[in-house]
Formats: structure tokens, C-alpha cells, sequence
């Protein structure tokens, strides 16, 4: 695990070195927040209540920002897809450690100082301009549950969107496949309209396919996601599984089509 | 003990060679062998040049040693490990350069690289800064050594390439094309350094490269290898020996220059104030061309030249096409 967490420093280490791009990152998410809470509070009036607070919705796609755009897992599909096409892949796989764990402890690295700036940012932005999220729902125990989420959310999304950059090994370029994969998590994980805020059959089946794993963090001030937390919880750990199992045969396959890469 | 044995080892691509719809529909697949059927056995310690034109197979056979890729047939061993199933083991022992591609981290000072080698292949943090600080003085990298990879030059970056592949003292290291783009200066020092790794340590070297000097310089033993076979494997120092066919004759004739002489059947060439002589030595030995040269020409000055070692690689490439 030391070589890991060793990646994980020097990608962060490396990135802190650019500021810019670190302070362009939370700013840019803190716009995208603002104005869906605008958009959001104009919509808000002429429907009233839907279910869902006005503040919880915000917060809820507030968190879904933070985590798939400013830890942007969802990214490892760049770093393969660049990887393959460069050949570099090669390179990676004489080394003693994993490749697709190492590039993912890179990613990890280069975006979690983002993250955890924005984690202290976001909420003290919202706090002032939308005002804080009833959280009368969250006890200790979900907040645990929340965090293993956060964990499978993170497996699952790694092994999904490794898969898609590995299917530059056929394609040449998995950007479309990349644009299927993120439009649809955009849609279905609450990243226009808060989960919650679905149709209830759209969002029982958003909740047990892969897209709703990758944005179970964002729930977390859906007070209706407690009464469903564990089957959310098991959903979560299965397609997790399924995903890693499905990334380690396109793994295998693509190893055997490396010939096509400058052999 | 053997550090590399190959045995009747071959790959074979097979692509798709119909294209478009029809391609679509009848897929046509055809087969490339790129490595045809080699058999050969790399001592410890060794320096080997593994040289041959573009397409000769020669990524291939590197690909297939470290694990790479999978041989359609044969056996490999490489420091006892079979590449394909023992391929983390046998990486902790070996290490790599490759030319084209860096291994280093650009935004960040060369320490940090070396700092995430040693870390990667498990080498104690003590241990890992002595052998980093040897390795600094070794590859004279000490006036760079705290500067972001991104900033240095070719030449700095290629040592430094060579000296994180050589963190973990591997028992092998492989190099490919090591000294492409650097200048004159940076080469030389390069090879300086890796001869003194392959001297002090007894790491064996495995060099493919495409420039002569990198070969005469380090390399004690030449394997040519063309269309996936070898076709030559000999000491260095005895390619020119036994493939010198030709001598170049240049001299400065007393009373001008005069192209249009001959002498022994073989007709001058007329460079730069100078009357040159392409002698085929098996045709026309050196013992009765000069004589001949001396009786006919006024001599102020006289030269003899080797054919060069690349024009002989290029002879054998082109004999075996």
C-alpha cells in the first residue's frame, strides 16, 4: 500500500505546485452552484415545496459537484485513454505496482487538494447565500453508512471509467464512449435535478443501476434516502463488485491488443 | 549464470487487412511474423547491442522479455523468471529507459522522482538515499538535482532517466535508444556512465539503438537482428574484423590533382584537393595497392580509412533483405 500512498503525495505535490488551476477549479464549481441555486430558487417559487427543501436540493447538487467534478474520478478515463494512445501504458506495466491503481492513487492525488479546499469553500458560500440544509435526518450511524457509500461510489466510479478509457485499445479514442457514460451520470446522479427530485420510478431505477452508485454520496441530505439506505448501501457494494470484475476482463482483453500499440 | 535464454521464440500479429464495408462484412485477417524463431543466450553481466532496421522485431523481443507482450511460441527466461507469469517479481530486478519516453515526474525536482522509484520497488529509506545520493555523484546530476524535471535539458534528463532506472540496482538494464536526440557531449558522457554501471556493478546492459557509437562504445557483443531473426551474433570488436571488405584510400598528390587516374583497376575519386580510393581489400589487397599508388603518384600525404562501422550494419541489413 506504501507505493500507493507514496503516489498519492507526489501527484498532490506536483499539483500544488499550480495554484491557478486549483483556485480556477473552486471558483468555477462555486459559479456552476450559484447559479443553479438561482435557477433553483426562481423554479422553487412558482411550485412551492416538491418533496425535496429548497436548501437540500442545492446542498445535494452542491455535493455533486464537489465530489464528481472536483474529485472528478470520473477523470482516470483521460489518463488511460492518453496512456494507451501514447503507448505509455507500456511503460507503466514494467513497474512493480499496479498501473490502473496507480494512475488512479494519481488522480486521487492531483484533485483531492481541490476537493478539500472546496469541501471548506462550498459550504461556507452556501451557508451565507442559500442558507443551511435541514439535516434533522442524519444521525451518526448514517453518517458511517455514508462514508462506505462515498468509498463504493469512489470503486465503482474508478472501475467504470477505467473501463472506458481501456476501450481506447479497440476505438483509438473512448471520448464518445466517455460522453455517454458522463451525460448519463450527469442526468441520472443529480447533477441537473437532485435525485430526489425524480419521477419515484426513475428513481427507484436510478438508485439500483450504476449511475445512482456513483452519485449515492449526493443523497446525503435526501431525508428520504434513510428509509432505503441499506438496499442503497448492498446496490452499491454489488454493482461495485460487478464493475471491478467486468474492469479486470476488458483489462485482460486490452492487454492482449498492446501488439497494436507500436508492436 | 545466464541472465536472459530465449528458445525458438516467435510472435505473430495478425491484423485485419480488408477495409470499409467489405471489410465489415468479410473480415480478411492476415499475419505478420515479428519475431521469427530466435534462440539466444545473454550472460550476466554482459553489455549487448540489439540492433536492427525499423520493423525488424526488435520492440517486440524487449515487449516479450519484460512481460509485455505473449510469445506465440518458444521459452523465455529472464534472470530465471518466465516475463509473462512471474512479470512483478522479474520487474523488481529489472530496469528500463526508454528514449521517447520519460519516467520521471516533470512538475517536480529530481528527487522527488527518485524518492517514487525507491518507494515503488520497496527499497528501505535509508538504503534509498544512499544508493540516490551515490547515483547523484555517479551521473554527475548534482548541480540540477533539485530543479523540475520539466526544466532540464535532453542530455540532463537522459542521465537522470538512466539513474532512477537504476534505483533499485537491478541485475538488468534495458535501454532503449538511450542517447536519441542528445548532442555530442551528452552522448559520450552517457555512455561513459552506463560502462562504468556495467564495470562496477555487473548490471548486464541491453541496448537497442539505432546510433553506432552507442554500440562501439558500450557494447561488447552485437546481435543484428532483421525480419524477426538474428543474423549476426558476434563480438563488437570483431565486426569490423571479419565483415572489413573495404578500405578508403585518400591522398594528397605533390603535383595536383588528376581524377582521371586509376590505379590497380580501381579509378580516384577527386574531395577536396584529395584523390580518394574505395579498395575492395579482397579484390586488391592493401600490400599490392600501395605499392602501385606509391610508383604512380607523387605523394605529399596519405590516409587510410576503415569503412565505418554503420556502413558495414547497413551492408548487412541490406544482404539480408
Amino acid at each position: 500500500m506504501k507505493p500507493y500512498l507514496h503516489i498519492i503525495r507526489t501527484a498532490a505535490r506536483e499539483d500544488s505546485a499550480n495554484s491557478k488551476r486549483l483556485i480556477g477549479g473552486v471558483l468555477v464549481t462555486v459559479v456552476r452552484v450559484s447559479l443553479i441555486a438561482a435557477i433553483y430558487k426562481v423554479a422553487y417559487k412558482h411550485v412551492g415545496n416538491v418533496g425535496l427543501s429548497y436548501e437540500n436540493a442545492v446542498w445535494s447538487i452542491a455535493i455533486y459537484f464537489t465530489f464528481i467534478l472536483n474529485l472528478g474520478i470520473r477523470n482516470i478515463f483521460k489518463l488511460v485513454d492518453i496512456a494507451v494512445r501514447t503507448g505509455a501504458v507500456e511503460v507503466g506495466l514494467i513497474k512493480p505496482i499496479d498501473w490502473r491503481l496507480s494512475k488512479i492513487c494519481e488522480l486521487i492525488g492531483k484533485n483531492g487538494l481541490e476537493f478539500l479546499v472546496q469541501l471548506v469553500v462550498l459550504p461556507v458560500w452556501l451557508l451565507i447565500v442559500v442558507g443551511a440544509p435541514d439535516t434533522s435526518h442524519l444521525s451518526l450511524a448514517s453518517g458511517v453508512v455514508f462514508l462506505v457509500l462515498t468509498g463504493l461510489s469512489i470503486v465503482a466510479a474508478s472501475a467504470t471509467f477505467t473501463m472506458v478509457g481501456l476501450t481506447a485499445f479497440w476505438l483509438n479514442d473512448s471520448q464518445p464512449i466517455y460522453r455517454i457514460f458522463d451525460k448519463t451520470t450527469l442526468i441520472f446522479g443529480g447533477g441537473f435535478v437532485p435525485i430526489a427530485l425524480l419521477p419515484h420510478a426513475i428513481q427507484l431505477a436510478v438508485r439500483y443501476s450504476p449511475f445512482g452508485v456513483y452519485a449515492a454520496p449526493t443523497q446525503l441530505f435526501n431525508p428520504q434516502i434513510i428509509q432505503v439506505l441499506v438496499p442503497t448501501v448492498v446496490s452499491a457494494a454489488a454493482w461495485s463488485i460487478v464493475m471491478v470484475g467486468a474492469c479486470q476482463f476488458v483489462w485482460k482483453r486490452a492487454m492482449l491488443r498492446i501488439e497494436v500499440n507500436g508492436g | 549464470m545466464d541472465a536472459i535464454v530465449l528458445k525458438e521464440l516467435s510472435k505473430v500479429f495478425s491484423f485485419k487487412a480488408s477495409k470499409g464495408l467489405k471489410g465489415f462484412l468479410r473480415p480478411v485477417k492476415k499475419q505478420v511474423r515479428a519475431v521469427d524463431d530466435i534462440s539466444l543466450t545473454i550472460k550476466k553481466g554482459e553489455t549487448v547491442a540489439f540492433i536492427g532496421p525499423n520493423g525488424a522485431g526488435k520492440s517486440t523481443t524487449i515487449k516479450m522479455l519484460t512481460g509485455i507482450l505473449q510469445p506465440s511460441a518458444g521459452h523465455i527466461a529472464v534472470l530465471g523468471f518466465n516475463p509473462l507469469t512471474k512479470r512483478r517479481e522479474l520487474a523488481m530486478r529489472i530496469g528500463t529507459v526508454f528514449g521517447q519516453r520519460s519516467q520521471l515526474v516533470f512538475n517536480l525536482p529530481l528527487t522527488d522522482s527518485f524518492e517514487l522509484t525507491a518507494e515503488m520497488y520497496g527499497v528501505p529509506k535509508q538504503e534509498a538515499q544512499k544508493r540516490i545520493a551515490t547515483l547523484i555523484r555517479q551521473f554527475d546530476l548534482t548541480d540540477f538535482v533539485d530543479q523540475p524535471v520539466r526544466k532540464l535539458s535532453l542530455g540532463q534528463r537522459m542521465r537522470a532517466e538512466v539513474a532512477n532506472a537504476l534505483i533499485h540496482n537491478p541485475d538488468i538494464i534495458f535501454l532503449d535508444e538511450p542517447t536519441i536526440g542528445l548532442d555530442i557531449v551528452a552522448k559520450r558522457s552517457l555512455r561513459e556512465t552506463i560502462k562504468s554501471v556495467n564495470k562496477e556493478r555487473g548490471t548486464t546492459v541491453f541496448l537497442t539503438s539505432h546510433d553506432v557509437g552507442d554500440i562501439e562504445e558500450v557494447c561488447e557483443r552485437t546481435l543484428i537482428v532483421n525480419h524477426g531473426k538474428i543474423v549476426l551474433d558476434a563480438k563488437t570488436s570483431a565486426l569490423k574484423k571479419d565483415y572489413l571488405k573495404r578500405k578508403k584510400v585518400s591522398v594528397v598528390p605533390a603535383d595536383g590533382v588528376d581524377s582521371s587516374v586509376a590505379v590497380e583497376e580501381v579509378a580516384a575519386i577527386s574531395e577536396d584537393g584529395r584523390l580518394v580510393f574505395d579498395v575492395d581489400i579482397t579484390k586488391t589487397p592493401l600490400k599490392q595497392f600501395l605499392p602501385s599508388l606509391l610508383e604512380q603518384i607523387d605523394i605529399a600525404d596519405l590516409t587510410i580509412e576503415d569503412t565505418p562501422l554503420e556502413d558495414i550494419i547497413h551492408e548487412l541489413y541490406t544482404k539480408e533483405k
